[in-house]
Formats: C-alpha cells, structure tokens, sequence
C-alpha cells in the first residue's frame, strides 16, 4: 500500500497513524522549533515577505486617501451602499472560522487529527480576522467616530443602537477575536517555554520567558493548563457558530429581496467552515513542503480536510439551492426575481464564478486520489477561496443592485481603490501569517507529542493532554505491533 | 510665512494698473482653465479666479449705503422678508415672491397673488437664484479690439458712448440695430418708442429662441390682428394639442398645469396629444400619436377635414388631407368625435413650430367649435418687432454701423446667421449676463444685472403688470437694459426712475404713488394693461400655405427645446444640468432620441454615440433610445455645446442647432460609431436587460396605480384601511403628539416636471455632484421623479411618481442605524441626525424606497463664496461621510409653529408648505397635520385613490399617492 493509502485507510480495525515516521519527541522539537531558531530565514520566506509587506503598505496607502477625500474615492453609490468593504469582511470572517472550528470543536470532539494543523489554523484566523474587523471600521462614512458603535459612557448620554445588527457584529466579531486570541495564546505556552529553554540570545530569552509565563511543565501546570484549555474551546465552540450567525444578521435581519432570508445563519456558518478549511489548506500545503513537514501534517490531514469541503461545500450548494426554491415558494415577486436576476442578470458572471467554485470544483473530492494528491488539493482550494469571495460579493451586490422599485436600481463597479484595498488586505494578512511561521511554532509541538507513535497512544493509561476521561482504550499493541515506547 | 517677492512696486502696492494688468492677462488663463478635468479642480479654479476677479471688481459702493447703527424698519436679523417680484420665459410672466436673509434671496417662490403663478413657479424660477450667484457670470466691462480684451470699466464705456450717442444724433439712427430680448417689458417698450421718436431711422429686432412668432403671425394674417392665444385649461374638456408642449414650454405653462389639474382630479378632462418626440404634455396625454413631424401639418388639416366631415361649419377651403396611417386616422376621428362632443369646451392648439398657416388654421378651428372664450382667451402679441433676416440684409448693403444687444445670446441661438460677416464693420455693444459667443464678437461687454438685481416691469400674456424688484444690489456692477437704452437716449436716470415714470403713465392717476406701493407688495397691478380681443376669422391666400407644406422622405430631424437649461441660457446652471430630464432623466447632456425600432433599423444601440449629417453640418453625440419618439425621427436636444456659457456649461453635450438654420426639422443621415457615448442618467444608468425589463413590466402597474375616469363616483377604496398599517405582533405606543405630519402625492396631477426636485435643493442646501459622480450614482436629490414606460415601446404611456422620504413609522433604516442616528420623532418625522452619523450606509441598503443620499465627498468644500450666500441659513450644510434625506423641510416646520405659539394658536392646515408642495404647478403635493381629520392631507388620505407603496413591508409610510387618472373611451 501506498504511504497514503496507509494513513487514510478506513479499515476499521487498522487505525491509521496520525503522525508519520518515527521521531522522538527531541526530534519533533527540533523539527518545529528550528524552524523559528533559524538565524536567517529562507530565501523564499524573505521574498514572500517583502511582497507581502509591500501590499500591506499599499494597503495603508489606499487607507490614508480613503481617510482624507472620503468613501467616493470607492465605486459605492445609492443604491449599492455596500460594494468590496462588506463582501471583504465577510469574506475575511469567514475565513476567520476554521481555526477555532479546528482547535475547539475537533478538540472536544476529539478528533486528535487535529494536533498537527490546530496552531496553523488558529494563527490564521486571528489574521483574518484582524483583516476582517479592518472592513467595517474603514468602510463607514466618518471613520474618526466608529468608537461611537461601542457603548460606553459618554456626554451625549447616547447608547448605541442596540436593535442593528452592525452592533451585534461588533460584539460578535470582537468577543470571537479575543477568545480566539485567549485559545491560541493559551495552547501556546508550553511551546513557547521550549523556546524559551532552548534560547540562545538575551533577546529570545526575554520575549519567549515572558510570554511563557513562567510555565515550568509541573504537573499542576499542565493540570490548570489542560482545564483552561478545555474551558477555552468549551466556550469558543459557540462562537464559532454564532460569530457568523450574527454576520449573517446584518443581511437577514434586513428587508432587502436576497438579504432577507432565514436560512442566512446556518448557510453562513456552513460557508465559514468552507472558506477557513479551503484557506488553511492553500496555506498548508505549500508550507508542509517548504518546511518538510511531511510527516507531521500527513496525507491524512489534507484528505480529512478535503472531506470537510466537500461536505460543507455541498450545505453551501444545497443553501443555493433552497433560496432559489424559497423565493419561488414565498409568492414574493421582488425575492423571486432577485433570484431570477442573480441567475440570468448583469451580475450573473459573478453568480456562475461563485457555483462553478463552490459546488463543482468540490466534487472532485469524492475520489481519494483527488484528497490526497496536494496540488490539486492546492488548485480547488484556491478557487473554493475565489468562489467564497464571490458570494460574499453577489449577495451583497446583486441584492442592492436591484431592489424593490426598478427606479432605484443601479450598478456597481469598483474603483482602483478597492482594488488594491483588497490586495493590500492579504498583504497585511501574508505580513503577520509570515512573521507568526517565523518567530512562533507553528505546530503544536507538545500537543503533536502526544499523538505519535512513541507516545503509545493506544496503550492505555496514557493518553494524550486533554484526554483524561472517558474510558480507557484497550490495548491494541498487538495490531499496531507493538512498540517500545518511551514516557513523556 | 514665506517671503513675497515683488517684481515692481506697482505690484508690490496691488496698485489698480496692476491689477488691471493682471486681469487683462487673466482670459488667457481664464481660456486655459476653461477644461476642468474634475470637478474638484473645476471648483479649486473657480475660487481662485473668483478671488483673483474679486480684485478688480472692487468698488467702493457710492450710494444706498447706511451704517447698521439704527436697526432698519422691519429688519430683524435671522427673520426672512419676502419681496415680490417678477420674471419673463417664453414671452409669458410669473409672479414670484424671494425670500431674503439679512439682504441675501435664497429661495424662490410663487406669487400667490399672481394669476399665473398662483404660488408654484416653473423649475427655472427655482434655478435662477443658483444663476443671481454664479461667480461665472459676467463682472466687468470689457472692451475688445484687435484681438485684445481690455477690462476698460464703466468709465472707459461712458466715454466711448458719448461718441456712439453723437453718432446716433447725427445719423438719427440709421444703421443702428437694437437686437432685444424679447422680454416683455413696459417700461423697454416706452424706452424703444422714445427713442424711435427721436432717431426714426432705429431698427429694432427681438429675438426671443423661446418665442412663438409663428403664432403671432398666423393669427395677424388669419384676424388681421397679431395676437396671442392664452388656453384656459381649467376650462377645457378636451384638449388636442399638436406638437405643442402646453404644460412645460409654454408662456403659460404654470397656469396650464393647473388648471389640466384641477380638471384631471375630477376626471373630466382629456388630453390628445400628437407630437414627434415625448415631451411633459404628451406623458400626461390620454390619447398620445407619436408622429413624424413633417406630418404634423398634415395631421392639423386632417383634424379640421375630419371635423368639416362630421358637420362643422369651417369657413375656409381646405386644401385635400394627406392619406394617414390607420393609427393617425384613429387619432383624427377620436380628437375631432371629442371636439363635437363637448362643443365649445374643447381647445386645440398647435406648437411653435408649425407654421403661421397652422396657427391660423386653429384659431379658424377653434372659432368654429366656438370655443373662444370659454377655453381660449387671445390677447395682443407683446409688440416684438423685425427679425434678425432685416439684419443680414441691411449688413449685406453694408448699412450696419452700430448693433446693441441687450441680453439674449444670439449668436449661440441663431447660428443660421452669419454672425461674423454681419456684425464684421459695426460697432457692437452688447449687454449680458455673460461674456458669452455674443460677447466674443462684441467690441464692447456691458454686465447686466440679473432680475433678482433690477428695478424692471414685465407685462403677461393676459395683460398682467408687474414690477420687478431687485432683491439686492448687483453683485457685479451690472446694469439692466432698460438703463442702457435711457443712456443712448442721453437719460442718466437710474432704472427705479425709468419703471415709475412707466407705472405712472400706465395708471394715469394722480394717486399712482400709492397704487405704486400696492403694486410692488402684491407683485401685480390691480389693472390690465391689455383686455382679451374679440377677433375675427379672415380666410384668406395665406391657408394655401397649408397645401405647401412638404413632406420629408428618410430619416429626419426634430429640434427640441431642452427641457432643463432650454435654448442654452441656463448652461452655467448647475442646479438645471444636474436636474434629470423629465422624459429622458438625463442630466449633464444630451443625446439625440431615437425610437426603438428606428434604433434598430438605423443598427444603433442605446448610448452609442452616433453622427448625424445634414448637407451643411455634422455632430456626433450619444443616441439615446427613447420609447415614444415618432418613426424615422432623431430627435436633438438644444442648448448644449455651448463654448462660452461658463465653467459649468462648456463643453456640456455638442451644438445641435448647426443642423437646423431657421427651421425645426431638417432631413438627416444617421451613422453608428461604435463608440460608447458618456451619458449620465439618473434611470435606468444602463440599458436594461430583458431580465429586468420583464420585472419592470410587472412592478409599474403596482407601484403606479391608475383608475379609469369613468369608474371615479363610484370608486372602491384602492386599499383597506388595514393595508396602510398592517398589525403588529406587539402592542403599539401610539403616536400621541397634536400634529402628526404626512404627505400625499396625486399622480393624476403629476405631471413631472420637476419643479419640486429643484425647488427641494434651493430650500435644503444640496449640493450638486457633476456629470462623473451622477454617473456614479450619486446624485444628492432628496426628491426624484421617477418615471415609468408601460405598453407598447412604439407608443408608451408614461407615468411620473415623485418618490422622497416616506417617513414611514415603522421605518426600516431606524432599526438598523448602530448609532441611533436616524430616529423617530413624536410627530412622525423620520429624523435624520447628521452629526450622530458616523455613515455606515446601512439604513440606505435597507430603505426599500432607496430615498437616503450619502456624502461620499465634501461636497461644500470649494463652494464658491458668491454661491455660499446662496445658502439657507435654516438648513445644516452636510458634512462628508453623512447620510441625509428629505425632512419634510422640518424648518419650515419648526418655524410655523414658533409663529403659532406666539400667536397662542394651534396651527392652521396649509400653514406649513415644504418646499415641493410649494413650488408644484399643479398642487400635486399635498402636506399637512394627519390627526386634524378635516385637514387637506387627512381628507387625500381617506381617499379612495390614496395607497401606499410598499406598505406589504409594514412600512407604514406617511406619504400616500392618489392613483393616475386616465380618462380613455371604453371600449364597445
């Protein structure tokens, strides 16, 4: 069998290994943390760097005229209100998803797959979602007052607007950031007292020793870190749903034929999950090569993770097609022709973009050769990344393009602008993706621990952190062949 | 600072000779920033040239002027005064009343008082305040000689007229040509008589592009006298009209409106319409023939055949009727079964530009019918005299020594003369509001004052007199006509003289002081200059005319008056070029209007620019797809291409009137360039693809609800009570306060105009954005009139619904603003808090009537200072990034009841008027206190023709239509 087909076997009694080779846990420190320790990073790495960070420069400059001529310098008008700013932070939101999804829900159901790509993802979605709460700041009319969406006490004695849902984002999007951040820092201060301990300049020891927080590996540590883990993706699972639930809120709760729908939440949180997986996957795939990591982040997670886009890749197709059912089935004649018009009108090239990638392209994933082959994993996933873009941006802008009085109705194009606000907004995204593989570990070395082989996962009493109730495994030595393992 | 540099003294000392230089240097500039490539720099250059002029053009003011240390009687600052005044289009008057701030107009309205303007105004009423303030127009005197212009001010002017006066003493007047106005003034007409008196050799020309001397002469030759036809539409029961476009371009189109209202709201009136291209008379039309207009005659000979035919008795031979297509033979029997049926009720009026033998040929009709009197009034034509065709011949015998041409700009409105051979020698003064084409062929610019800035009388179709008053002193040093016609007659009087001496020889009466102080308080004399004639039909060789007229084969030409800035003189108009065409909702431009099918056969597509040839000319201009435009006919817009109108104005669309010389329409040959043309509309931005024209077709009819005349005594209510206010799944606060304010809009009476759109932008500050940003979508209106096709794209009916802020109770964007910065208030406005706003544009997205305007630029940001004075004090100047929308003009709300309240009175129905109700010819708009049951808009609202639109989303708007009334013959 081949070294793919070995791990993704779904033989029932051969349970496939979810880290390949047979490195010692030293070995699996030194793969992550030189990683980080190198003193010169890769070529390839510095030039990544320098494009990215020249976009993210772009980026603050489009920022800067943005702020001094006004929001016309974008191609928005009455009635499209809303063009690139919105369709970028939902798009961004979303992509925002997978890391909690894969750190929080997969640990509590414990899916121990996760172990290799958990930190990756999670590094991801606070950058997305930095991307994201970007958006909605810039994109209001007098940006110098947005700390007015926040309630806080003040002269005018005004509260915010507690019935918009723009104030449900703000809550929504601003908890969800900060418990992403308390989860991923959290789960990282083991690794980051690696670091610390295996410091060679003042520097590295200061910054990781502090960051660490003292974390000595005692086992009341790793007791209190394990429960606090817990709590963390205990508390984050539901936000994972209800952070894009409340972005759907801002079109649903809205009277807009194409934004007016009960089916937002659901289809929303089902097109995060496909968005975030198709982004972790284009950013995995050409790291794992870069870095080598071939053995750590296996054939087995890119096909699992394969097997979630088609999955949630066909909610999002079923979620197309019930609107369009919907719209036939309410009677309304303004939301039937929105639809009618998303198919067959202006804007219908977008639409057809958005289906091909969202719907046909995940298709191939039905064949395992297609899941386990990465660069045609890389290729669906770039355009699963394209074709989320997409629907973010009919929903936005077919919907307000065409609405209720045909008086109304406009058109949209953007300007150079939004262009390269949206280019500058990966930049900025690709800037702090490269800073975090540079200086963090990207893979959760303590965690990872836990799950290869010589941590005698199958044997019995121990198990990995975070494992500690339920019922014992049985021992399967005899099926895995044994193996001389070595305690942690 | 930096250090100044000075070149010389004089500079250094900003001495007047340098600044004189510098001014002097400044056309060149002046011709170099002529292009503005933004708005943005468009306006940047207009402060700085208004700065830099602003120089020069200081004077120090010699008379009129008072220290502020006593307050002056009846001044009260921040409280408005009204002032009574008076202005001229299309050789017809309307009574307006200004408000003015502390010395500042900056709003106009209707006279109440005026019988022709009964309150509302037309749309160019509204607009001329925005004209009082163009920094652009003309500031000082300019002499031009050899190729040099020389600001020689009004010192070096009265020098040199010393030499022109002596000239015109020596020569009596011969070779001296006054090329007028046409403005119907009194006081000009006893000036002119004066000074013909003296010099009898004076020839005088009026030229007026807006006038009708076709009429004036068909009715000379038909009665022998030349007179003018005033319709009474409140009278007539049915009226055909034949390409004449009686309630927009019209001398009396304000009180046509009107009174068509107040007929079409009971149902019993109709309108027959045949006219080549869609204009706001024919989208009221029940019965409307789009027609080639070289059938027009034909179709006027064939109405009064058809009636002949059905026994009437038409005293004059009638040459034989061309055969007609079977939709024009249904169109003549129905408009001449209508006639017969309410005889002597009916009016029939012609255009323009049909010829004289056409005029004659309807008053004939209209005698026949007997329908003078009841529903058509003729007065004696304003004695305008000449044409400019005496002109050219005069100066083809070299017999021109001295032109004077008091506004007007006919070198730009009369290209079919040969302006350059004809003015070649003379010597030409010319008086404008401009320096405009005419100016350019002028050894001399004079700067007129504007209305709003001169003493003046106008008289009316039906012989109203008015005085009109400055509302303040020029801005610009100008001068009016009247002043520079009593200088050539060597009077030195200023204008306030020259307009009394007129009234007191008008009244005759030695208590005239007194009747001269009523007169300028109500803005009309008690008197008729003129009393309606009793005429009498003359048949005569003049109807063989009717037999000559010739008829075009292919492809022809119709010229078309431009709804918004008309023959031009309103270019530099930004409120009037922003302002979207009634039919077409174009702004910024024209196009040339083609039908469909011809479209089609010509292989055009909507907004592809196209070339139109005549033997003489060519333009190339967008073509524009218009349903309702008559086979095989281009329709082209005048006023546009001009090159001197102002920064605002050039270079605005191409000059049409190359093509046409003298008449309207002119055989053409029409090419495709495949290339797309710039058209800036408000509607419809793109062609709209069958998806959505299918979705159209289907929304009209519910969005624009119709009745049928016939069905109005007995008419169900349109909608339940329930339907307006739908339930709610909660228990409601009610809405308690004492005034609960709402809206209702007739469509019947609609007549799209819009007058309100930018009567609305004069009340509420709102800026104009420029062609690029209308292109966008951007336009700041807070009303628009939307405009719907339905029916056959040959011959569509067209319907208007004015669509602003339906301050709905239970409005969708309040909910949605994070800020709270759209509210209700306790009297059911929906309020708009600017400085709260930090624009999200979600209350936008989720406003179904999409009413709200967003910022998207600091719009006030280069406003020029002039223009600033234009601002109404009252309303907040919006910043950039803020949403806003119509308030109900909550000032005037607010201010009705500061009156009330020291008055210790509740508030009286009507006493609160926003700006669109006022202004509406045709009271279309109706606003008032909802919870007064015996309020107007109380009783429109309990209609049976009220309904809401969108009231299925529980809306609940506060605004409710009358459905249109279409008073079409039932069938079988």
């Amino acid at each position: 069998m081949s070294r793919a087909a070995v791990q993704t076997s779904e033989d029932p009694i051969r349970r496939a290994p979810l880290v390949l080779g047979d490195d010692s846990f030293a070995a699996i420190t030194e793969k992550v943390a030189s990683i980080v320790e190198r003193p010169r990073p890769p070529l390839w790495w510095t030039v990544s760097f320098a494009v990215s960070l020249g976009f993210a420069v772009i980026l603050l400059a489009m920022l800067a005229y943005l702020f001094t001529t006004g929001v016309g310098v974008w191609g928005l008008s009455i009635p499209v209100a809303w063009g690139f700013d919105i369709t970028n932070f939902v798009f961004w939101v979303g992509i925002g998803h997978a890391g909690t999804l894969i750190s929080a829900i997969l640990f509590l159901l414990r899916q121990k797959w996760r172990t290799s790509i958990n930190r990756f993802a999670e590094g991801m979605t606070i950058f997305a979602v930095i991307c994201a709460g970007l958006f909605p700041a810039i994109h209001t009319g007098r940006p110098w007052f947005d700390y007015w969406l926040f309630p806080y006490p003040n002269q005018m004695q005004m509260w915010p607007n507690f019935r918009s849902p723009l104030m449900w984002d703000v809550f929504a999007v601003s908890t969800y950031f900060t418990v992403s951040l308390l989860f991923w820092y959290v789960g990282m201060i083991p690794d980051l007292a690696t670091l610390r301990d295996r410091a060679r300049t003042r520097l590295r020891q200061i910054v990781y020793g502090v960051l660490a927080l003292g974390w000595r590996g005692s086992a009341r540590h790793w007791h209190r870190y394990e429960r606090v883990y817990l709590l963390l993706a205990a508390l984050a699972t539901p936000l994972v749903l209800s952070v894009h639930s409340v972005v759907s809120f801002d079109f649903a709760v809205s009277q807009l034929p194409g934004w007016h729908a009960t089916i937002f939440p659901p289809y929303f949180v089902a097109g995060a999950i496909f968005s975030g997986f198709a982004m972790v996957l284009t950013l995995l795939i050409p790291i794992r090569q870069a870095f080598h990591l071939e053995n750590l982040i296996t054939e087995r997670h890119l096909d699992n993770m394969a097997k979630v886009l088609l999955a949630t890749g066909l909610m999002v197709g079923y979620a197309y097609g019930i609107e369009f059912f919907t719209a036939w089935y309410s009677g309304n004649h303004f939301e039937a022709f929105t639809f009618y018009n998303r198919a067959l009108g202006p804007f219908s090239w977008a639409y057809w973009i958005m289906v091909f990638c969202n719907v046909v392209v995940p298709q191939m994933f039905w064949f395992s050769k297609a899941r386990t082959t990465p660069w045609l994993i890389l290729v669906g996933s770039l355009l699963v990344n394209v074709g989320m873009w997409f629907e973010r941006f009919v929903i936005v802008v077919t919907s307000l393009s065409r609405d209720f009085l045909p008086a109304n109705w406009g058109t949209y194009s953007p300007t150079w602008v939004e262009v390269f606000t949206l280019l500058g907004s990966f930049g900025l995204f690709f800037t702090l993706f490269l800073l975090f593989i540079r200086f963090l570990p990207m893979i959760a070395m303590a965690e990872v621990k836990s799950v290869v082989p010589r941590a005698g996962l199958e044997r019995g009493p121990h198990r990995g952190h975070g494992q500690y109730w339920g019922e014992i495994p049985h021992q399967h030595d005899e099926i895995l062949g044994g193996g001389n393992h070595e305690p942690r | 600072m930096s250090k100044a540099y000075w070149r010389s003294l004089e500079e250094l000392a900003q001495s007047a000779e340098f600044q004189q230089q510098m001014a002097a240097e400044f056309p060149s500039l002046v011709e170099a920033l002529q292009d503005p490539r933004t708005r943005r720099d468009f306006l940047k250059l207009m402060a700085a040239s208004l700065g830099m002029v602003g120089l020069t053009a200081c004077r120090w003011p010699k008379e009129h002027i008072l220290p502020f240390a006593g307050q002056p009687e009846q001044h009260i600052p921040g409280v408005p005064r009204y002032f009574a005044t008076a202005m001229s289009l299309f050789g017809g008057v309307l009574g307006l009343v200004v408000t003015s701030y502390d010395g500042r107009p900056i709003k106009i309205e209707g006279n109440a008082l005026h019988p022709e303007s009964r309150g509302a105004t037309h749309l160019w009423a509204q607009a001329a305040l925005l004209e009082l303030y163009d920094p652009d127009r003309s500031q000082q005197v300019v002499q031009r000689a050899a190729g040099q212009r020389v600001l020689a001010g009004w010192e070096g002017f009265r020098q040199a007229l010393a030499s022109l006066v002596a000239m015109l003493k020596r020569r009596q007047g011969a070779g001296v040509w006054i090329i007028a106005d046409g403005t119907p003034s009194l006081t000009r007409r006893r000036l002119r008589d004066a000074l013909r008196r003296r010099f009898p050799g004076l020839n005088w020309v009026d030229w007026d592009p807006l006038a009708n001397p076709s009429e004036r002469q068909g009715l000379q030759q038909a009665t022998g006298v030349a007179a003018v036809a005033k319709p009474l539409m409140e009278r007539a029961q049915v009226t055909v009209s034949i390409a004449s476009d009686l309630l927009m371009q019209h001398p009396t189109a304000v009180a046509n409106a009107r009174g068509f209202a107040e007929r079409r709201r009971e149902g019993k009136n109709r309108l027959l319409v045949a006219e080549p291209v869609p204009t706001v008379t024919g989208a009221s039309a029940d019965y409307r023939l789009a027609v080639r207009p070289d059938r027009l005659v034909g179709l006027v000979v064939a109405v009064a055949q058809e009636l002949k035919g059905r026994g009437l008795a038409v005293p004059l031979d009638l040459p034989p009727a061309a055969t007609l297509a079977g939709e024009e033979q249904a169109f003549v029997a129905r408009c001449a079964e209508d006639l017969l049926r309410v005889k002597g009720n009916g009016l029939i009026a012609v255009g323009p530009e049909l010829p004289p033998a056409a005029h004659g040929l309807v008053f004939c009709l209209n005698q026949a019918l007997g329908v003078e009197g009841p529903t058509v009034q003729y007065f004696p034509a304003p004695p305008v005299e000449g044409n400019l065709g005496q002109l050219v011949q005069a100066a083809q015998q070299g017999k021109v020594e001295l032109v004077v041409f008091l506004g007007g700009n006919p070198v730009a409105t009369a290209p079919h003369i040969p302006w350059r051979e004809v003015l070649g020698s003379a010597t030409v003064v010319r008086l404008g509001l401009y320096e405009d084409e005419t100016s350019r062929l002028a050894q001399w610019h004079l700067p007129q004052a504007h209305f709003l800035e001169s003493w003046g009388d106008l008289v009316g179709v039906a012989g109203e007199y008015s005085v009109v008053q400055p509302l303040i002193a020029p801005l610009y040093q100008g001068i009016t006509a009247e002043e520079l016609l009593a200088w050539l007659a060597g009077d030195e009087r200023p204008a306030y003289q020259l307009v009394r001496e007129t009234f007191a020889q008008l009244t005759g009466s030695p208590q005239w002081e007194e009747e001269w102080r009523h007169t300028l308080h109500d803005g009309i004399w008690r008197g008729r200059v003129h009393q309606p004639l009793a005429l009498e039909f003359r048949p005569g060789p003049w109807a063989e005319e009717l037999a000559t007229i010739p008829v075009a084969q292919g492809l022809v030409a119709w010229r078309v008056t431009d709804n918004k800035i008309l023959d031009g003189r309103f270019a530099n108009n930004a409120w009037l070029q922003e302002l979207p065409d009634p039919i077409s909702k174009l702004t910024w431009g024209h196009a040339a209007l083609l039908s469909p099918e011809t479209a089609r056969q010509l292989a055009v597509r909507h907004g592809e620019v196209v070339r139109v040839q005549t033997s003489v000319a060519e333009v190339q201009l967008p073509c524009f797809v218009l349903p309702g435009t008559a086979p095989d006919t281009v329709g082209l817009v005048l006023g546009y291409g001009r090159s001197a109108a102002g920064r605002v104005g050039n270079g605005v669309g191409v000059d049409v009137a190359v093509l046409f010389g003298p008449q309207a329409m002119v055989p053409v040959s029409l090419a495709g360039t495949r290339r797309r043309g710039d058209l800036a509309c408000t509607q419809d931005q793109q062609a709209i693809d069958r998806v959505g024209l299918e979705a159209l077709g289907h929304r009209v009819g519910e969005l624009i609800r119709e009745v049928p005349a016939s069905a109005l005594p007995t008419l169900n209510p349109l909608m339940e009570p329930g339907q307006v206010r739908p339930p709610m799944p909660w228990r409601e606060r009610p809405m308690a306060a004492e005034y609960q304010w709402g809206m209702a809009v007739d469509l019947a009476a609609c007549i799209g105009c819009g007058a309100c759109v930018v009567a609305c932008q004069a009340e509420n500050n709102i800026p104009v954005v420029g062609k690029k940003q209308v292109q966008r979508g951007r336009q700041m209106h807070w009303i628009r009139v939307d405009r719907y096709f339905s029916g056959k794209p040959e011959n569509p009916k067209l319907a208007f619904q004015p669509m602003l802020c339906q301050h709905c109770e239970n409005a969708p964007c309040e909910q949605v603003c994070p800020v709270a910065a759209t509210v209700h208030n306790e009297e059911g406005l929906n309020q708009m808090v600017y400085n709260r706003c930090v624009g999200t544009r979600y209350c936008s997205n989720n406003c179904p009537y999409k009413v709200r305007r967003f910022n998207f630029f600091n719009y006030f940001k280069d406003l020029p200072p002039t223009t600033k004075m234009l601002l109404n004090p009252e309303v907040t100047v919006r910043s950039r990034g803020v949403m806003e929308k119509c308030t109900f003009c909550v000032q005037r709300i607010e201010r009705a009841k500061i009156t009330a309240r020291n008055e210790r009175r509740p508030l009286r129905d009507g006493e609160v008027v926003p700006a669109c109700a006022q202004v509406c010819p045709t009271q279309a708009i109706v606003f008032g206190n909802l919870n007064d049951a015996t309020s107007r808009v109380a009783q429109l609202h309990r209609d049976p023709r009220a309904y809401g639109v969108l009231t299925e989303l529980n809306t609940r708007p506060r605004v409710l239509y009358l459905a249109k009334i279409e008073n079409v013959q039932e069938e079988g």
